[in-house]
C-alpha cells in the first residue's frame, strides 16, 4: 500500500477552489517535486496533509490514517515545514529542537535533537540563539525539527529557498539519503532543476489541478523540444524543417540558432535535414522547465 | 503536552519580560499592602479614643480581603498580558503551523497554554503572598482565611487566562486579544456591584470574584467549584474550536 494516497482532494476558501479533485499516490523511498506556480495550490495541499488544514472534500490517508479522522495517527507519521520556518526567536538552538522532540512525544529526546542536528549540519551551533541565525541556518533548523521524530513522510515547502550552493548541495544529499532509509519526501520548490536532479517523480499543479504527473523523465519525454546551431547563418531554417509532419514550430534564437519543438522524436531526421548547412550542434531540451511551462500554458 | 506546558511557562518565568511583569505585579501589591497597613493603623489608633469601634475592626475585613480584591483587580489586566500572546502570538509568528502539525489535538494545545499560564500566575501570587506570610507569624489570623484568600486569587487570575486563551485564539493581534480580554474580565467582574441596578442575582452570579467570596471566609463552597469548573471546562472547549476552526478555514 502506498504511504501517501490523495484521492479527489479538495480544498475551498469561499467561492475559491484552491485545490480540486488531487489523485496521487507517493510510495515509501520516493522523492517527489511539487511543481507549479505561485498560488497553484501547492501548499494548500501540503498543509491538508499534514493536518494544519482540512479537505473540503475527497482525502488524503498518510500511513493508511486519514489525514482528519486519524489525525494523531497520521501526523506523528509526518515531519513539515512550511515555507516559513517555525520557529522561536527567543529560543536556542538546541533548546527549540528539544521542545519540538517533546512535543512530538519522543522518549529520547537528546539522541533524537544530535541526531537531527548532525544530519542538518547544525551541530556546534547547539548554543546559538535562533534570533541570530542567518537565513540559510533558519531553513535548516526547519528541516531540523521536521526530521527530529522521524517521521515516514516529510513534507518541505520551498526547503532550498535562501540556501546557498554549498547548503543546497547538502541539503538535497541529506534528502537522498533520507529517501535511501525509507523515507517518503514531498518538496515543493521554484528550482526545477534541482527536482530534475533529485526527485523520482514530479507532480505539476496549475490553478489547483493536477496538470501532468508521472517521473521526472516521463514528462520530460512527452515534449521533445531541442536547439540546433548551423554554420550557415543566413538559411532560414523553419522552411526546410517546417515540412516535417511531426514538427509543431521552428523559432529563431538567435544567428544560426534555432529551437524545434516536435510531437515525436525526430532529431534523426532533423539533423539529416540540417547537415547540408553546417550541422555543429543539436542539444535537447526535454528539461523538467519545458514542460512545466507548457503544461501550465496549456490548461 | 507538558513540552508545551513548560515552554508556555518558561516563555514567561525565564525572560525578561516575565521577570518585569513579575516585579511590576510585586510592586503594585505591596504599595497596596502598605496603604493598605497604613489605614489599618490609623484605624487601630482611633480605637483608642472609641473602644467600642475596635470590635469592628478585623485583620480579615481590613488587610487581607481588601488586598486579596485588590490582586485579583490587578489579574484583571495582568492575565490578558499574560494570555494576549498565546495563539495570536503563534499565529503572527508563524508557530501556530508547527503545533497545528504535532500529534496533539487542540483540546491538549489549550490545556497546555492555560497549565503553563496558570503555573506563572500561582508563581505571581506567591510571590506577592509575603505580607499574608508575614502577618500570620505577628498576628492570630485563621491560616485558612489567608489559604482561602491566595486560592481565590489564583482561580480568578487562572479563569481570565483561560478567557484570555480563547480571545488569543481568535485574532493574529496581541493588542485586541489584550483589549477584548480586558472588557470582558471586566464586563464580568463589574456584574457583582450591580445589584443596585436591579440586575437580577443570577447574572450577578456570571461575576468570577462573587465565586471567591466563600473562600475569603475560609469556606469552601461546592457551587464556587462548579463554578469554576465549568468556566475553564467553556473557556477550553471555547479555544479549542477556535483551533479546529482554522483548520476547517
Amino acid at each position: 500500500m502506498s504511504l501517501v494516497i490523495a484521492e479527489k482532494l479538495s480544498r475551498s476558501f469561499g467561492a475559491t477552489e484552491a485545490v480540486r479533485a488531487l489523485d496521487f499516490s507517493v510510495e515509501s523511498g520516493q522523492i517527489v517535486g511539487f511543481i507549479g506556480k505561485n498560488g497553484a495550490g501547492k501548499t494548500t495541499t501540503m498543509r491538508m496533509l499534514a493536518g494544519t488544514l482540512h479537505p473540503t472534500s475527497g482525502q488524503a490517508l498518510i500511513a493508511g490514517h486519514n489525514v482528519v479522522s486519524e489525525a494523531r495517527e497520521a501526523r506523528r507519521a509526518v515531519g513539515y515545514l512550511p515555507e516559513r520556518p517555525p520557529v522561536y526567536p527567543d529560543m536556542g538552538v538546541e533548546e527549540y529542537l528539544r521542545f519540538v522532540a517533546g512535543l512530538r512525544g519522543i522518549r529520547d529526546v537528546r539522541g533524537a535533537v544530535a541526531r537531527s542536528m548532525d544530519l542538518t549540519g547544525l551541530a556546534g551551533r547547539e548554543l546559538s540563539p535562533v534570533s541570530a541565525l542567518s537565513k540559510g541556518f533558519l531553513q535548516r533548523l526547519g528541516i531540523a525539527q521536521a526530521i527530529v521524530h522521524r517521521p515516514r513522510l516529510l513534507l518541505l515547502d520551498e526547503p532550498l529557498s535562501g540556501l546557498d550552493p554549498g547548503q543546497r548541495k547538502h541539503t538535497l544529499e541529506m534528502l537522498r539519503s533520507l529517501a535511501d532509509d525509507g523515507v517518503a519526501v514531498i518538496l515543493s520548490t521554484h528550482i526545477l532543476a534541482e527536482i530534475q536532479a533529485l526527485c523520482d517523480q514530479a507532480l505539476v499543479i496549475e490553478r489547483g489541478q493536477l496538470v501532468a504527473s508521472g517521473g521526472v523523465d516521463a514528462i520530460g519525454a512527452s515534449r521533445h523540444t531541442f536547439v540546433i546551431q548551423l554554420q550557415d547563418r543566413e538559411v532560414d531554417l523553419s522552411v526546410h524543417l517546417g515540412e516535417i509532419e511531426q514538427v509543431e514550430s521552428v523559432e529563431r534564437l538567435s544567428v544560426g540558432r534555432w529551437k524545434v519543438r516536435a510531437t515525436t522524436d525526430v532529431r534523426a531526421i532533423c539533423a539529416t535535414a540540417a547537415a547540408e548547412f553546417g550541422l555543429l550542434e543539436l542539444r535537447s531540451e526535454r528539461d523538467l522547465e519545458a514542460v512545466f511551462l507548457e503544461a501550465t500554458e496549456a490548461s | 503536552m507538558s513540552a508545551l506546558l513548560w515552554r508556555t511557562f518558561t516563555e514567561l518565568a525565564w525572560r525578561p519580560t516575565g521577570w518585569v511583569m513579575a516585579g511590576v505585579f510585586c510592586l503594585i501589591g505591596g504599595v497596596a499592602w502598605m496603604v493598605l497597613i497604613t489605614g489599618y493603623v490609623e484605624l487601630s489608633a482611633q480605637t483608642v479614643e472609641s473602644p467600642w469601634a475596635a470590635s469592628g475592626l478585623t485583620l480579615q475585613d481590613h488587610l487581607l480581603t481588601p488586598y486579596f480584591n485588590f490582586l485579583a483587580l490587578l489579574l484583571l489586566f495582568f492575565g490578558p498580558a499574560l494570555s494576549m500572546r498565546s495563539f495570536a502570538g503563534e499565529a503572527r509568528g508563524g508557530t501556530l503551523e508547527l503545533l497545528l502539525a504535532s500529534p496533539l489535538t487542540a483540546g491538549e494545545l489549550v490545556v497546555a497554554k492555560v497549565g503553563g499560564m496558570a503555573l506563572f500566575v500561582l508563581m505571581l501570587v506567591l510571590l506577592s503572598a509575603w505580607p499574608v506570610a508575614l502577618l500570620f507569624t505577628v498576628s492570630k489570623v485563621d491560616p485558612a482565611l489567608m489559604a482561602g484568600g491566595l486560592f481565590g486569587v489564583l482561580l480568578i487570575g487562572c479563569a481570565i487566562v483561560s478567557l484570555g486563551v480563547v480571545i488569543s485564539a481568535m485574532t493574529r493581534h496581541q493588542a485586541v486579544a489584550f483589549v477584548g480580554t480586558v472588557a470582558v474580565a471586566f464586563g464580568l467582574y463589574l456584574l457583582a456591584g450591580m445589584g443596585d441596578f436591579g440586575v437580577p442575582d443570577w447574572i450577578r452570579a456570571l461575576a468570577p470574584n462573587m465565586h471567591v467570596v466563600g473562600l475569603q471566609s475560609g469556606v469552601l463552597r461546592l457551587s464556587d467549584l462548579v463554578y469554576f469548573a465549568v468556566w475553564f471546562g467553556v473557556t477550553a472547549f471555547a479555544a479549542a474550536q477556535r483551533l479546529e476552526f482554522r483548520r476547517r478555514g
